[in-house]
């Protein structure tokens, strides 16, 4: 059961950063390309 | 100083593209007679134009001043050392971002087929088979969401 609840908040903070740094790059290409 | 690429486009299409001089410490912009005499000129018969510049891969809007000539807010450089790197991995490009969401993708792809092994590996169902089982089907879907979400293209 632990190596389970392991897994689960691995991935998920996996996903969750990596859809962070999405949302970050996202915001910079915008003020990039338009200006802040 | 320093020369930089502004972009004058007005409603009707016509477009003004031309080299100025940049203070980059008070963000002045300064334009050659010649372009502002042609400013001027096209004031007379369009609307009020979009004027940008492009600065270190920046697309920038000029804006007027009062007391005559131009303006550009210049972004902040990015922080030096370890921050520098910090900032390169938390945000990422749009070439890095779908890298992350291919990764993102094998992950789930490793949770699905994780999960269909550790079923058929179990000798009996019990309640920490299910968990277990549960958990990473869910991990695969989550992840599989997550690489999509950093594949938008935008």
């Amino acid at each position: 059961m632990g190596a389970s609840i392991f897994t689960l908040v691995l991935g998920v903070s996996i996903a969750a950063f990596f859809m962070w740094t999405s949302n970050n790059g996202r915001k910079a290409d915008r003020e990039r390309d338009w200006g802040k | 100083m320093k020369l930089a690429k502004v972009k004058i486009e007005y409603s009707s299409g016509t477009t003004i593209v031309d080299r100025v001089t940049l203070d980059p410490a008070t963000g002045r912009v300064h334009l050659a007679p010649r372009l502002l005499g042609l400013l001027s000129k096209m004031d007379e018969s369009e609307c009020s134009p979009a004027f940008s510049l492009e600065y270190r891969g920046h697309v920038l809007p000029v804006a007027p001043v009062v007391n005559g000539g131009y303006v550009v807010a210049l972004p902040a450089d990015p922080p030096p050392g370890i921050r520098q790197i910090l900032h390169a991995v938390a945000t990422p490009s749009k070439d890095q971002r779908q890298q992350n969401g291919r990764y993102l993708h094998t992950l789930s792809a490793a949770s699905i087929g994780g999960t269909v092994g550790y079923v058929h590996s179990a000798s009996s169902w019990n309640l920490s088979t299910v968990v277990g089982a549960t958990i990473l089907a869910s991990l695969g879907v989550v992840l599989w969401y997550a690489g999509y979400h950093a594949m938008k293209g935008e």
